[in-house]
């Protein structure tokens, strides 16, 4: 089956950078890449998708990604969604708010490509 | 005379104990003396009258002797002229004449014993009669010897019968008689010896009695002598020193002793005599002094400016300064000793000089002796010259009364002059509080802005932050893709050697602006850190960290830097097994990793040395020594200023390498831990970094060890418990919990059941196994599904921090209970070992419906359920109703605790 990977990010280029990043793993692995410039439209791909991997920013327009993350994990039929999620913040305390949602990983900016890729290829078993 | 002076100059000098011990010797040699003449006498008597008796008993055993050799002499005399018919002359005189001459003989000697024993004899008395008795004896005893020789020759001649014989026969009859007598003589002679032997003995033993006697008068005569002596030394002096003390107490400073012994007595006296001499001078000092204090005092109170006056209790005047005159004279009235306080009032108000006093004259007297009486507050007088006086009045502890009268004349001028500037100084005040209270406000308003730019400051730092991190993601990211997508793509494409060059210097180039991508990045971070620590925003963790193993991990992380520079080496100096600090593990890792890359950066070749132990001071030091170009003295404490780097040489080649603010950083951290962080170089060779942490003090607050594989729940237990002054250990897993019990003994376990490697059961099961371990209360933190059965008491998720308090509380005995708490189950869910230390209002037993009832109601607070009752309530409901607390009770614990002592509220 084929895997499903969504970034949802507001800034463009970081859009475009975790696009390019990944498209490797569609050129080997068949993975479809997603995209969604806010919360709300995340939430939707989200809900009507069912990607493996979500890379979500938290500060959106509209609603950020604790919100998003919040509302897919308490959602039961989305719980297979791992996201891992993405911020310029750096602190403790924001990092556990994160975590305490329930996401699986919590990058800070500036991030490593290389890093990215690994994280993905280890989550969706690839 | 010279002798006796001399007795009587030692016995003077002699001390009293001395004199008395004389004076005891003397006595005893006196009784010794008169004991030794009786026993003297005595002797000698006895020995006389021993000698006497001898002497006349021996005297009349002779007499005898001689008187019975007599007879029988006298015997053979009769027998030999009685026989001289029968037997003839011859054989008469054989037989007769021999025994005649040895009786004879014997009777002789005898006589002879006699004389010598008298001539040898002390017995005086008599002698020479007796020793002329002896020698008519002994001529007497020859005669009669004589005549029976010529006797008994006649009768050889003429025969028995001639008259010649009868002739010579009765002249032996008359010799015979006469010694007879002279032999009973000497008896009654020896008889009288005796008589006057016992004569000489009464008078010898007179002589004795009247020598005991006088021995007796005399040592009577000598104790009285001794006693009057020791009254002179002794009793008279004892009686005059009490004579002469007792005068001195009495006051009698002239009392002197007369002693003049050298004994203690004299020297008492003598001790006493100059006591008195100097209490005379002290006296006479004194009051020397007294008159001179006086005179002062005189003078002082007469050169006062204020006039003063003294009334005794009776309200007389004792005495008045000379101010206190010239103010009665204004007024004409002399003011003498002894006058009563009323005249003295009623006379000045009579003179016309007291304005107050004008016309109610009596008033005045009655206001001014009330004043006097109860030396209220100071009464102003105006006088009728200009002038202003005020009377003071006080009393002293003797009821006396002290009048002060002051001219205050100039005072009220001033006070007048003063009046009026007032008013003018009250409107300027008013004037300047306006404007004052103006500034306030505006200073109030600058700090509100002041504050909001702080605020602004902080929200722009973390905005910046964040729209710096943005893109320099996309700069690191695309540079990065660009590179990989160069190296992979286009270089093999690239022909010829100028090509390939230039494509590895674009390489390079791509890789200078990740690192300085990075190094941005870095700078970004040390600045929102140091904003974050100075604007107070800063969450220090507080726990105890291993020293040891905060360097282990510091040297492991900076390897890295050092395995890249291989000309610098790191060496361990120095590693001792130092005792815990207080810090955040997570910082202090980053201040060692910064002096680590510090003395790395700053090295060129050579090494950095670190060492760890515990200093003089008792703190553990970690010191990172270099070996680099090292910081002159007056940059030693700069370098931990913010983005202060020390300038090394040529400023165009030597770019700073750093952010500048790692040093600033630390310090910041270091002290806010307590510690002290310093610089240390010796000239320019190398630089020593040292860090001195407070060791954590054992602080006596009972320990509870967190055990749970979530770094979250840990801390977020841990920041509870700490809140609520227990001290916190954690550990990540079983077997780190064991280990951390086994270093220290907790008080109490919270307990997660789902746990990598060894699960919170398998844990539990170690802990009660071990004898050491075995009493420690365990809370279990476990979600509603889960099988929990062991432990002391079940929390349910979610924890609420004062039900978890409580719980740990009340497993400790610690005792208070910060929320309300219902007991499912009443007396039976009491006798449980969690609520035997729970009292108060706050616990209230209930049943199933009457907790459903509760809750219904909005109950907030703790829900204690006995895991047998479980089953009677909803508890996925209870649980997930916002403030409450579920708490299971095992039922293991049920039976042991004996008594209740929950009170029903």
């Amino acid at each position: 089956m084929q895997k499903k990977i969504l970034i949802v990010d507001d800034e463009v280029h970081i859009k475009m950078l975790l696009e390019q990043t990944l498209e490797e793993l569609e050129d080997e692995f068949g993975v479809e890449l997603l995209t969604a410039s806010d919360g709300e439209e995340g939430l939707e791909l989200i809900q009507n998708e069912r990607p493996d991997l979500v890379f979500l920013d938290i500060m959106m327009p509209k609603m950020n990604g604790y919100e998003v993350c919040r509302i897919v994990m308490e959602d039961e039929s989305l719980k297979d969604v791992k996201i891992i999620l993405l911020t310029a913040k750096g602190q403790e305390v924001d990092r556990k708010q994160g975590l305490e949602l329930g996401a699986k990983m919590y990058m800070t900016k500036p991030f490593d490509p290389d890093e990215i890729l690994k994280v993905s290829k280890d989550l969706l078993d690839l | 005379m010279s002798l006796i002076e001399h007795v009587f100059t030692t016995w003077r000098s002699m001390g009293v104990v001395r004199k008395f011990a004389a004076a005891l010797g003397s006595m005893l040699a006196l009784i010794l003396f008169v004991a030794a003449m009786g026993f003297v006498a005595l002797s000698v008597l006895e020995q006389k009258a021993g000698d006497i008796v001898a002497h006349s008993m021996r005297m009349q055993r002779l007499a005898l002797e001689v008187d019975s050799r007599l007879q029988l002499a006298r015997q053979a005399e009769r027998d030999f002229i009685l026989r001289l018919g029968d037997l003839g002359v011859e054989a008469a005189r054989s037989a007769y004449a021999a025994e005649f001459t040895e009786r004879i003989g014997d009777a002789r000697r005898n006589v002879v014993w006699l004389q010598e024993m008298e001539r040898f004899s002390g017995v005086r008395q008599g002698r020479s009669a007796s020793t002329a008795r002896l020698a008519e004896l002994h001529d007497g005893l020859d005669r009669y010897s004589t005549h029976f020789r010529v006797l008994a020759d006649t009768v050889s001649l003429t025969g028995a019968g001639s008259p010649e014989v009868r002739r010579m026969t009765g002249e032996m009859d008359a010799d015979y008689l006469h010694l007879s007598s002279q032999v009973h003589q000497l008896a009654i002679s020896a008889a009288d010896t005796a008589q006057s032997a016992h004569e000489a003995i009464g008078r010898y033993s007179r002589m004795v009695k009247h020598g005991l006697v006088g021995s007796v008068l005399l040592a009577l005569l000598l104790a009285g002598s001794i006693i009057h002596v020791l009254n002179r030394t002794v009793a008279r002096n004892v009686v005059r020193l009490s004579d002469a003390a007792t005068e001195l107490s009495l006051g009698n400073l002239e009392a002197r002793v007369p002693v003049r012994s050298h004994d203690e007595f004299g020297q008492l006296g003598q001790s006493l005599n100059v006591m008195a001499e100097r209490m005379t001078a002290l006296v006479g000092e004194l009051e020397g002094a007294a008159a001179v204090a006086s005179d002062r005092l005189m003078e002082a109170i007469d050169s006062i400016s204020e006039g003063f006056a003294l009334y005794d209790h009776r309200g007389r005047l004792v005495l008045a300064n000379r101010q206190m005159r010239d103010v009665a004279d204004r007024a004409s009235v002399s003011l003498r000793e002894g006058m009563r306080i009323e005249q003295v009032l009623r006379l000045l108000a009579e003179s016309g000089q007291f304005i107050n006093a004008m016309g109610r004259e009596e008033e005045w007297v009655t206001a001014h002796l009330s004043h006097f009486r109860t030396a209220g507050p100071p009464l102003e007088e105006p006088m009728g010259d200009g002038a202003w006086l005020t009377v003071n009045i006080y009393h002293t502890g003797r009821g006396e009364a002290v009048v002060i009268i002051s001219d205050v004349t100039e005072h009220k001028r001033h006070d007048m002059d003063m009046a009026s500037m007032a008013s003018d100084l009250e409107d300027l005040v008013r004037q300047r509080t306006k404007v004052l209270v103006e500034k306030a406000m505006e200073l109030r308003q600058a700090n509100r802005r002041l504050m909001e730019l702080d605020k602004l400051k902080s929200s722009f730092l973390s905005s910046v932050s964040h729209e710096l991190r943005t893109p320099l993601t996309s700069l690191l990211g695309f540079s990065k893709l660009i590179k990989r997508d160069f190296s992979r793509t286009f270089m093999p494409l690239a022909g010829g050697a100028e090509q390939v060059r230039l494509g590895r210097r674009i390489e390079a180039n791509l890789d200078i602006i990740g690192s300085e991508g990075k190094r941005l990045t870095r700078l970004i971070n040390d600045v929102l850190d140091l904003s974050r620590i100075e604007s107070g925003r800063e969450k220090w963790r507080f726990m105890e960290v291993d020293p040891s193993e905060a360097v282990g991990s510091a040297m492991e992380a900076a390897s890295g830097m050092f395995s890249a520079r291989p000309e610098v080496k790191l060496v361990v100096r120095r590693f001792d097994r130092v005792p815990a600090v207080h810090f955040d593990p997570d910082r202090l890792q980053q201040v060692l990793i910064n002096l680590l890359s510090n003395a790395a950066k700053f090295t060129e070749a050579g090494e950095v040395s670190l060492d760890l132990y515990l200093d003089e001071q008792g703190r553990v030091r970690i010191c990172v020594q270099d070996t680099g170009c090292g910081i002159d003295d007056d940059n030693l404490e700069h370098v931990f200023d913010k983005f202060h780097q020390v300038p090394q040489g040529d400023t165009l080649t030597h770019k700073p390498s750093g952010t500048g603010l790692g040093l600033a950083i630390s310090r910041q951290i270091v002290e806010h831990y307590g510690g002290s962080i310093w610089a240390e170089s010796d000239g320019r060779r190398g630089t020593a970094m040292h860090v001195a942490l407070p060791v954590a003090a054992p602080d006596g607050k009972r320990l509870v060890l967190v055990v749970d594989d979530d770094p979250a729940m840990r801390e977020h237990l841990s920041m509870i418990l700490k809140r609520a002054g227990y001290g916190v250990r954690t550990a990540s897993g079983g077997r780190e919990a064991l280990d951390q019990a086994a270093r220290r003994i907790p008080d109490l376990v919270t307990m997660d059941l789902l746990m990598p490697g060894m699960d919170g059961r398998e844990t539990m099961l170690r802990f009660k196994g071990d004898p050491a371990l075995t009493r420690i209360p365990i809370i279990v933190i476990s979600a509603l599904g889960d099988n929990a059965d062991l432990g002391d008491a079940v929390l349910l998720k979610p924890i609420d921090g004062d039900a978890f308090v409580d719980a740990v509380r009340a497993l400790l005995g610690d005792g208070g209970v910060c929320r309300p708490m219902l007991v499912l189950g009443g007396p039976a869910g009491a006798r449980t070992g969690i609520l035997a230390c729970l009292e108060g209002d706050g616990v209230t037993l209930c049943s199933a419906s009457d907790l459903q009832d509760l809750l219904d109601r909005g109950f907030a607070g703790t829900v204690l359920v006995p895991r047998s009752q479980a089953g009677e309530v909803d508890l996925t409901h209870i649980c997930s109703l916002p403030g409450v607390q579920v708490l299971l009770l095992p039922d293991a614990l049920a039976a042991d605790s004996p008594a209740p002592s929950v009170r029903p509220s």
